[in-house]
C-alpha cells in the first residue's frame, strides 16, 4: 500500500513536464485517441474522425457531436488549438493541432498506461501466466 | 434539390439543438464535418448521429462556462435555477389554486350544512380562506379528503336539553343516512367532531362542550381540490428550474464578454438580488421541511413555494429585480477586442470607489436610522414601530416601501458585513497607497480611508446608548 502511494507520488513529481503541471488522471479513450490523432499533424474535424477510427482499428466511431464536445474541452484545457482555417468549395474546415501542453499530457498518459501495463505483466509473469503475444507487453 | 442539399438542410435543423452563439462559432465547421462524413447518396442523417447532435446540443445549452471561476459559476447557476423553480412553482400554485379548489357554492354548502345540522344558524355563514397556512395540524383534517382552503362556516348553539355530543352524534348519523362518506366520530377534550365527504364537497362538524354557558356547534363546508394541482405545480417548478439554469448560463457567458465596467455594474445589481435569492431559498427550504415532515400530502401543500415567497416578502422582489437588472445590463452589447492598456488602473479605480461606496452606504443607512429615531422614534415608540414612517403604508406597490426595505437591508447588512468588508479595504489601503499615487488615484484612496474609518466607527456607534436605542426601535 505504502509502496503504491510512494509510486503515485513519484509519478506525480515526474508529471511536471514543460514547466506545466500535467494531471495524471486517466483520460477517456476517445480523448486519448483524439490527442493521438493530432500528435502527428494538424487535422480537421473529419480527419480526426477518420484517424480515430483507424487508430482504434474501427473499434471507436466518433460522431460529430461527441468530437466537437471533446475538442471544446481540450481547447478550454489548452491541450489543442486551432491551427488554421480553410474554405474549400464554400465549406469551412478548421484544422486543430496539439499544443506542447497537450503533447505533455499525452506523454503522461502514455507513461501511465505503460506503467499500468508493466505492472500487470509483472504480476502475470510472477504467477507464470504470461503468454507471449505478438507485440506483447512486458 | 440535390441529395446533399437535403442532407445539409437536415443537419442545419439538427444543429439548432445548439445555442445560437455556439452555432455562430462552430456551426459552419460542424456542418462541413457532418457532410464530409456522409455516405455517398445519403439522404437523411443517421439516427445515431441525429441523437448525438440533439443530446450534445442540449448539454451545450445547459453547460456552465468553465474557467478558474467554475465553482462560483456552479453555485450561481444552482441558486438562480432553484430560485426560478421556486418562483415558477409559487406563481403556478397561486394561479391554479382558486381553480383547483374553488370556494364552495353557497346553495350547495347550505344544503350540506342543513343535512348535518337541522338547527337555526346563529347568523349568516362566514367565509374564510387561508391557502398558505400549511400543516396546521388536525385542523386540516384527513389528507385523503383533499379539502380546499376556502370554506363557509355555519355556527349553531346546541339545544339546552341535549348534550352537544349527542347533537354531533345525530349529525354524524344523518350524514351517513344521506349517503355521505363519514369518518369516525372523535371525542376529544371538550370537543366532539367528525369529517364527511360527498360529490366534491367536504364537511367538518365540531361541537364544544363544557367551555361556557352555551355549547356551540360549527359546521364548515369545503369544496374538494382537484388532483392535478400537485403535478401542475411540480411541472411548473421543473420548467422554472430549467429556465433559471439557462438564464444563469447565459448571464455567466455574457458576464465574461463584458469589460470591467459592465461586470461591476452587473455585480452591483446582482449582489442584492442574490441576497434575496438566498433568503427566498431558505424560506423555501423551511416551508418544504414543514410540508415534508407532516403526515400525508394535503392539496395546499403544493403551495409551499408560494408560502415561502410570502415569507420572504420584499426580499423576493429584490431578488427578482436585482437579477432582472443584472441580466439587462449583461444583455447590452459587450466590448470586443483585447482589453485596453489602462485596465489595471481602471481596476484600481473601480475597486477603490466601489469599496468606498459600500462602506459609506452602510454608514449612511446607520446615520439615517439614528436621525429617524431622533426625529420620530420617541413618538412612535408605543406604536407599531418604524414601519409607520412609510407614507401610504406597507405595500409592495408602494415605492416608499422599497426605499424602506433598502434602508433596512443596508442597516442590518452593514452591521454584519462591515467587519468582513474591512478585511478587504484595509489590505487594499496598505498595499495600494503607492499604486494609487502613481495612477493618480490619491482622492479615491483617501475616500476609502475615510470610509474604512466610518466602518470602524460603526460598531462603536452601535454600542452607544443612542445607537442601542435606535437599533432596538428599528428592530422592533
Amino acid at each position: 500500500m505504502a509502496r503504491r502511494g510512494a509510486a503515485r507520488i513519484a509519478y506525480r513529481l515526474t508529471a511536471y513536464t514543460d514547466r506545466r503541471y500535467v494531471d495524471a488522471v486517466a483520460v477517456q479513450e476517445p480523448t486519448f485517441f483524439i490527442l493521438t490523432a493530432l500528435a502527428e499533424r494538424p487535422l480537421h474535424g473529419y480527419g480526426v474522425m477518420q484517424a480515430v477510427g483507424e487508430l482504434s482499428a474501427g473499434r471507436l466511431t466518433l460522431r460529430a457531436g461527441t468530437l466537437y464536445a471533446a475538442l471544446d474541452r481540450l481547447t478550454d484545457d489548452g491541450l489543442v488549438v486551432v491551427d488554421r482555417e480553410e474554405a474549400v468549395d464554400g465549406r469551412l474546415r478548421r484544422y486543430y493541432r496539439l499544443t506542447d501542453h497537450g503533447a505533455a499530457e499525452l506523454h503522461a498518459e502514455v507513461e501511465r498506461l505503460r506503467a499500468n501495463a508493466s505492472l500487470a505483466a509483472a504480476r502475470l509473469r510472477k504467477a507464470g501466466r504470461l503468454r507471449p503475444a505478438a507485440g506483447g507487453v512486458g | 434539390m440535390t441529395t446533399m442539399d437535403g442532407l445539409r438542410r437536415w443537419y442545419r435543423w439538427l444543429l439548432l439543438a445548439y445555442p445560437r452563439w455556439y452555432r455562430r462559432e462552430r456551426g459552419a465547421e460542424m456542418l462541413t464535418t457532418l457532410l464530409d462524413a456522409a455516405r455517398p447518396g445519403q439522404r437523411r442523417p443517421d439516427p445515431r448521429d441525429a441523437l448525438d447532435l440533439l443530446l450534445r446540443g442540449g448539454r451545450r445549452r445547459f453547460a456552465v462556462p468553465r474557467g478558474p471561476a467554475y465553482p462560483a459559476h456552479l453555485v450561481y447557476a444552482v441558486a438562480v435555477a432553484a430560485f426560478a423553480g421556486l418562483a415558477a412553482a409559487a406563481i403556478a400554485g397561486q394561479l391554479a389554486w382558486p381553480v383547483a379548489a374553488p370556494a364552495p357554492q353557497p346553495v350547495a354548502a347550505q344544503a350540506a350544512a342543513d343535512t348535518a345540522m337541522p338547527l337555526p344558524a346563529s347568523g349568516p355563514p362566514g367565509r374564510y380562506d387561508d391557502p398558505l397556512a400549511l400543516n396546521y395540524g388536525v385542523e386540516t383534517g384527513p389528507r385523503a379528503l383533499r379539502q380546499g382552503s376556502a370554506r363557509l362556516e355555519y355556527n349553531y348553539v346546541a339545544p339546552a336539553d341535549r348534550p352537544v355530543t349527542a347533537v354531533v352524534e345525530q349529525a354524524h348519523a344523518r350524514m351517513a343516512a344521506a349517503g355521505w362518506q363519514v369518518r369516525t366520530l372523535q371525542h376529544g377534550h371538550h370537543v366532539a367532531e367528525f369529517w364527511a365527504s360527498d360529490g366534491g364537497q367536504v364537511v367538518h362538524v365540531r361541537g364544544y362542550f363544557a367551555l361556557s354557558t352555551v355549547d356551540p356547534v360549527t359546521v364548515w363546508v369545503y369544496s374538494q381540490a382537484d388532483r392535478w394541482m400537485t403535478p401542475l405545480v411540480g411541472g411548473a417548478g421543473c420548467a422554472g428550474l430549467a429556465a433559471g439554469w439557462l438564464l444563469a448560463v447565459w448571464t455567466l457567458r455574457r458576464f465574461w464578454l463584458h469589460g470591467l465596467r459592465g461586470r461591476l455594474v452587473a455585480v452591483l445589481f446582482a449582489a442584492p438580488g442574490l441576497l434575496g435569492v438566498g433568503v427566498s431559498l431558505l424560506a423555501g427550504a423551511y416551508e418544504g421541511l414543514v410540508v415534508g415532515l407532516e403526515d400525508g400530502w394535503a392539496p395546499n401543500d403544493s403551495l409551499f413555494a408560494a408560502a415561502a415567497f410570502a415569507e420572504a416578502g420584499p426580499l423576493a422582489g429584490i431578488a427578482v429585480a436585482g437579477l432582472a437588472l443584472a441580466s439587462v445590463v449583461l444583455a447590452l452589447p459587450a466590448r470586443s477586442g483585447p482589453p485596453s492598456p489602462g485596465t489595471r488602473e481602471r481596476l484600481w479605480r473601480y475597486g477603490l470607489w466601489s469599496l468606498t461606496s459600500v462602506h459609506l452606504a452602510f454608514a449612511a443607512a446607520w446615520g439615517l436610522v439614528v436621525a429617524l429615531f431622533l426625529a420620530h422614534g420617541q413618538r412612535l415608540l408605543d406604536a407599531n414601530g418604524p414601519m409607520d414612517l412609510i407614507p401610504f403604508g406597507y405595500h409592495p406597490m408602494n415605492p416608499f416601501m422599497w426605499l424602506y426595505a433598502t434602508l433596512a437591508l443596508l442597516y442590518l447588512f452593514g452591521f454584519l458585513a462591515s467587519p468582513a468588508l474591512l478585511s478587504v479595504s484595509v489590505p487594499l489601503l496598505v498595499t495600494g497607497r503607492r499604486v494609487a499615487r502613481a495612477a493618480g488615484l490619491r482622492t479615491a484612496w483617501l475616500a476609502l480611508l475615510v470610509a474604512a474609518v466610518s466602518a470602524v466607527a460603526l460598531p462603536i456607534a452601535m454600542s452607544t446608548p443612542l445607537g442601542h436605542d435606535a437599533m432596538t426601535w428599528w428592530l422592533d
